[in-house]
């Protein structure tokens, strides 16, 4: 699967993307991103063992919320973007 | 007088003369000020069914209540006329200081009526207020009007001016002030081009009163400490400005592409966004009066075929001319927004016009010959031509100048135009964002993304997150955000500042400021109030339900891809609930129950 990040996440991550392979669901790839890139990443992520309501993560453009949240199911071909709350217009 | 200054000025541009008036106190406290103000004025003064461009319509620049104060961000001002290139009422806001120093020299407002005969600024210094020769300034561009103006009143004077856009009545053309910031859409500076009128010269030296100084103080401290700490506005917008929207509305399918006819992923969005723009171009960020946010963009191409100094582009701006257009080029498109502010042109309908264009040539329908040059999709140097073309009337750029609309009707294919109400639609695909179809659909200035911003809930979760592809709640949604919106621009503060504060802070802002005991229904009622005030004026200038609607791409083509593939935008299962919400009837016609209930029925 791949992993796309953006505005300032990229200051975390160094990366506009990654690859990863067999992550079962949105919770477990969080864990392994953060693994990978470390606290500053995590806090950004994860607000008191929860996912941070500063947070928008998107499973090939739909929002986790109207999936199954963190417990939403992935699979390799999936394409899933993380963003910190954004807004402008 | 609190919070208001309690005096306009009207101006005769034909018989030139001045006179000071007082406020109507009543107006104020039903319609606020700025939007809601100046409408009212305008609808009691001005019949619906004039020609936009004669000198029977009037000019009406309106700050409101906060406008100048200490609330948060309290830059804003309106300019309302009925707006050539719609036909419905017109009402831009814009930024800057211009609107504070109108209040700083002791005024809400100004009336223009008529025509001057020829070229005219007017010159406001306190007490003293001018019409004084502009011919020497016709021809000239906003920025050289600016600078050239500033010369010859004070340095520390605000300029609202128009370029040749204005001059020569592109049918969009912006009211400029303090150089960058517009009055944008709608073509009101078209309105100020037909009247001679080059410039509003205004410079203040006197301080606006407040009812309650300490409580307002302590509001407003409240509200910008929200602002400070709201990651949105106290991180987000100040670091990458609101082309940091391109990515994640690309990513969830809703950045409408090539004229919208490829869906709502481009495939070079990131090279056009919010962060490119900061890593590549960016100076530094820029604030409006009293702005704690800084979404402003001040940009730098260095060297290239497009290299320029100035401000922006914005989201809408970047996407009109970069995911519209197929361009993936973004020192083009930051030299395409700057043409667009020098002379004096909305750069949403300017992209959409060229995007359209583009359609139109790929399609056969325009030729090689008329255009003057072969106009792909993709094709980043037309983007930058076709726009100074356009500001000029220049070439093929003549018959831009009246929008995509006339433009592509007049070849036999209004279906191409990607307008409502003859204005172009901004950067979020209704078919991904339902809630954005019917706020374009029913938005009282046409295509228009800030009268009832849904995307703020259906894809950036605030207030909450609701889900983009379905239109349950939409209506109700979205007549709390138009209610809200015209209080908003009607108060004189920022819209943004609703990303991290919400009704009962700018009720608060305005009871204490004011010290008319609003309650927070009161003011929303209000917003309402305004709502239907603009919606009689476009009744009575002719639109029906039938121009409640949106392009037949939305209704009939569904999405080719994303996670809104196979969608349309479905309008007529949202309207007739939004209408019934509204207490209009069937046809959206205000029910005599809803006007006595907001004492529009006087």
């Amino acid at each position: 699967m791949v992993i796309k990040f953006f505005a300032y996440i990229r200051d975390y991550t160094h990366t506009k993307e990654t690859e990863l392979k067999e992550c079962e669901m949105v919770e477990e790839l969080l864990q392994v991103l953060c693994s990978i890139y470390g606290e500053k990443f995590e806090k950004k992520v994860f607000k008191n063992g929860q996912l941070s309501s500063e947070i928008i993560i998107l499973v090939n453009g739909r929002h986790i919320k109207h999936c199954n949240g963190i417990y939403t199911k992935l699979s390799d071909s999936d394409e899933i973007s993380i963003f910190p709350v954004v807004a402008g217009g | 007088m609190f919070g208001w200054t309690g005096k306009i000025i009207r101006v005769n541009l034909k018989n030139r003369s001045i006179k000071k008036e007082d406020l109507n106190m009543e107006d104020a406290k039903h319609y606020l000020g700025a939007r809601g103000l100046g409408t009212k004025i305008f609808a009691d003064e001005v019949d619906p069914k004039i020609d936009p461009l004669s000198p029977e319509n009037k000019l009406i620049f309106m700050a409101g209540p906060l406008t100048g104060t200490l609330a948060a961000c309290p830059g804003r001002y309106e300019v309302v006329a009925k707006a050539p290139l719609t036909g419905t009422i017109g009402a831009s806001n814009s930024g800057g200081h211009f609107g504070p120093e109108m209040k700083f020299a002791g005024y809400d407002g100004i009336v223009f009526e008529d025509k001057s005969e020829k070229p005219v600024y007017l010159y406001i210094n306190d007490d003293l207020i001018e019409l004084r020769s502009a011919e020497h300034l016709w021809g000239k561009t906003v920025f050289e009007t600016t600078d050239e103006l500033l010369k010859e009143t004070s340095e520390e004077a605000r300029v609202a001016c128009i370029g040749p856009g204005g001059e020569k009545m592109v049918l969009f053309a912006t009211v400029m002030n303090d150089k960058h910031r517009a009055a944008g859409r709608s073509g009101l500076g078209a309105v100020m081009g037909s009247k001679n009128l080059k410039a509003v010269v205004v410079k203040g030296s006197k301080s606006i009163e407040v009812a309650k100084p300490k409580e307002f103080l302590d509001v407003c401290k409240d509200a910008r400490k929200k602002l400070k700490t709201n990651p949105v506005t106290g991180v987000g917008l100040p670091t990458y400005g609101t082309a940091i929207l391109i990515n994640i509305l690309n990513q969830s399918g809703a950045l409408p592409t090539r004229n919208w006819r490829d869906g709502g992923y481009f495939e070079e969005a990131d090279e056009t966004g919010g962060e490119t723009l900061a890593s590549k171009y960016l100076v530094r960020n820029k604030g409006c009066f009293g702005c704690s946010i800084g979404c402003g963009r001040v940009s730098k191409v260095s060297d290239g075929k497009f290299k320029v100094f100035g401000e922006g582009p914005e989201y809408e701006s970047g996407w009109a001319y970069g995911a519209d257009c197929g361009v993936k080029e973004l020192d083009a498109i930051c030299k395409a927004n700057y043409i667009c502010n020098e002379l004096g042109i909305d750069p949403i309908t300017m992209g959409s016009t060229i995007a359209c264009a583009m359609e139109m040539y790929e399609k056969g329908i325009v030729s090689k010959e008329e255009l003057g040059r072969s106009l792909h999709f993709g094709d980043a140097e037309a983007i930058v031509d076709f726009t100074r073309m356009t500001g000029l009337r220049e070439g093929f750029g003549n018959k831009m100048a009246e929008g995509s609309f006339r433009m592509a009707s007049a070849y036999g294919h209004p279906e191409l135009s990607m307008t409502v109400k003859k204005q172009e639609m901004p950067a979020y695909d209704g078919r991904g964002v339902q809630g954005m179809g019917l706020e374009y659909a029913t938005s009282n200035r046409g295509g228009c993304h800030v009268r009832g911003y849904l995307t703020s809930p259906e894809i950036l979760g605030i207030p909450e997150k609701l889900d983009p592809l379905v239109t349950t709640d939409k209506a109700a949604w979205l007549k709390t955000f138009q209610d809200l919106t015209a209080v908003v621009d009607s108060s004189g503060i920022c819209l943004f500042t609703t990303f991290a504060i919400g009704l009962s802070e700018i009720a608060a802002m305005l009871r204490t400021s004011t010290g008319i005991d609003f309650s927070d229904e009161d003011v929303l009622k209000a917003g309402e109030r305004i709502w239907n005030i603009e919606k009689l004026f476009n009744l009575k200038a002719g639109f029906t339900k039938a121009d409640d609607t949106l392009p037949p791409r939305l209704l009939e083509e569904p999405l080719p891809g994303g996670p809104a593939k196979g969608k349309i935008a479905e309008i007529d299962i949202m309207l007739p609930e939004y209408y019934a919400l509204r207490g209009w009837s069937e046809e959206g016609i205000p029910s005599e129950e809803k006007l006595k209930e907001l004492t529009l029925d006087i």
